[in-house]
């Protein structure tokens, strides 16, 4: 009887340890067949990135700063990486871009083909662009974009400075996401002496090229005289007139005017009447004979008598 | 002073030159037979100016004289030999010489006194001024100089109008200066 009571439980315990056991030994199966394919996946040799097509493709619409076509970060360090180039953004006027290499990737282009296809990529675009090689950030090297200028302001020691202290800063870390993350930063901080350089290429909306005082200067007289000359047009025709006619007046008056020399009593001298002065006599026979010799003639002659 | 036969200086009164012994009277004697007559300001003794030449030169000669009261311009051109001298012909003319300038000059100071006679040797090739007492205060030499070498080289070319046009303008100018100059004793008649 009591046998008879325990047996139903017991089948039931039994039951339940053996449906236990296979879904363990079933979830231990699904495991060891995951791992297994993916030592096979990892087994297999991967196709190598076509980088010119990812990177320098010509008709490459870049939106935000981080541009990692091959999936290097996952979802939670891209959000971070991006959040520090979204912050750049706000307060620079030289966005920072980021490409993101492997550690040991090369780009199988020209220099001179890589300058081409940037600047077909980012026309009009100021950026300071940066190729890190994620997990080697001494071989990371950036370049600074400029719309105004027509080459890649590479050959600069002072942007070549920046970018090589930031990546120096960065290689102390262990981890290589952490030294991303010092490299953005970093090279954020560093990058703020460029606007301050590049002022007068670097127009915005908001504040337009200064332009060199003296034009200003002269800007601003020529719009006084403008000014002047419509609020006093009338004005200064009138006085323009006043002075004409001023003028016209002096000369006429020059003209007509009637003088009388004063008489002054004068001796009577050489039995003369009217007057006995004559001048020093001026030839005219011979060319040769200048006006200066006969003046100097004239003196010493004058000099003779005194 | 100077004596204008001899160049000698002489005293503002001397009635003869004390150097040469030079009066009018004496000088009188070679220039007796040349006419006298200046008409309208111009005496061509020597023949050089044509109809044109001598209706622009008078119109030059009458303008000043208006505009100047008192004073009376002439210009003489003459052929002077051996003896004559521009010195001595420029002091007989000015003393001799016979105006008629058909009522141009304006009372104010006995005629004679403000007479201004350029004188042009065409033979000899020299120009000189003669004056009257009016000026003598008011022209030095070294006025007369430059009065005389505004005219020097339209004279040199042998373009006689012009040379007298010049020198005339250039006169003008200076009295115009001394009468300013002098404004104490000037009146001006408008």
């Amino acid at each position: 009887m009591k046998l008879n009571f325990l047996q139903p439980l017991f089948i039931l315990v039994t039951v339940l340890y053996l449906s236990k056991a296979t879904v363990a030994q079933n979830n231990e199966q699904q495991n060891a067949d995951q791992s297994s394919a993916q030592l096979a996946k990892e087994a297999q040799p991967s196709t190598p990135p076509n980088i010119p097509n990812l990177y320098f493709n010509t008709r490459l619409d870049i939106a935000d700063g981080l541009h990692d076509p091959q999936g290097i970060l996952n979802e939670e360090q891209s959000k971070i990486i991006l959040n520090l180039i979204t912050n750049h953004s706000e307060k620079s006027k030289i966005p920072i871009m980021l490409f993101l290499f492997k550690q040991n990737q090369e780009i199988p282009l020209t220099e001179s083909t890589i300058h081409t296809r940037l600047n077909k990529i980012f026309v009009d675009k100021d950026q300071l662009l940066v190729f890190y090689y994620y997990g080697n950030a001494l071989k990371s090297n950036g370049h600074l974009l400029l719309k105004d200028e027509d080459e890649l302001l590479t050959n600069n020691w002072e942007i070549d400075e920046m970018f090589l202290k930031s990546a120096r800063d960065a290689s102390v870390l262990s981890d290589n996401f952490d030294q991303l993350e010092s490299y953005v930063r970093e090279l954020s901080k560093r990058s703020f002496w460029i606007e301050s350089k590049f002022t007068k290429i670097l127009p915005t909306e908001e504040t337009p090229i200064e332009q060199p005082s003296v034009k200003k200067k002269t800007d601003t007289k020529l719009k006084y005289i403008q000014t002047l000359l419509n609020e006093y047009f009338l004005s200064i025709l009138a006085g323009f007139i006043v002075i004409i006619v001023g003028i016209w007046y002096y000369l006429w008056n020059r003209k007509w005017r009637k003088y009388v020399l004063p008489l002054k009593e004068m001796p009577r001298r050489l039995g003369a009447e009217y007057g006995a002065t004559i001048s020093t006599p001026l030839e005219f026979s011979d060319v040769k004979v200048s006006l200066s010799d006969q003046r100097s003639k004239a003196r010493s002659k004058d000099l003779e008598d005194i | 002073m100077k004596c204008p036969e001899c160049l000698e200086r002489i005293h503002d009164r001397a009635e003869e030159c004390p150097h040469c012994g030079m009066t009018l009277e004496r000088v009188h004697s070679l220039y007796q037979d040349i006419d006298t007559q200046i008409q309208d300001g111009i005496q061509d003794v020597a023949g050089v100016l044509n109809h044109n030449s001598r209706q622009q030169l008078r119109q030059v000669i009458q303008s000043t004289m208006k505009q100047f009261v008192g004073v009376n311009l002439a210009v003489s051109f003459i052929s002077l030999k051996n003896e004559q001298t521009i010195e001595t012909y420029g002091f007989w003319l000015l003393n001799q010489g016979k105006f008629n300038n058909n009522g141009i000059i304006q009372s104010g100071h006995e005629e004679g006194q403000g007479r201004v006679i350029l004188v042009v040797d065409i033979e000899n090739k020299k120009t000189a001024l003669s004056y009257g007492y009016l000026l003598d205060k008011y022209i030095r030499e070294k006025e007369n100089f430059h009065v005389l070498s505004a005219g020097h080289a339209s004279l040199l070319e042998g373009d006689l109008l012009q040379g007298c046009s010049s020198i005339i303008s250039t006169l003008k100018s200076h009295l115009i200066k001394v009468v300013t100059r002098a404004k104490k004793g000037a009146k001006v008649i408008k």
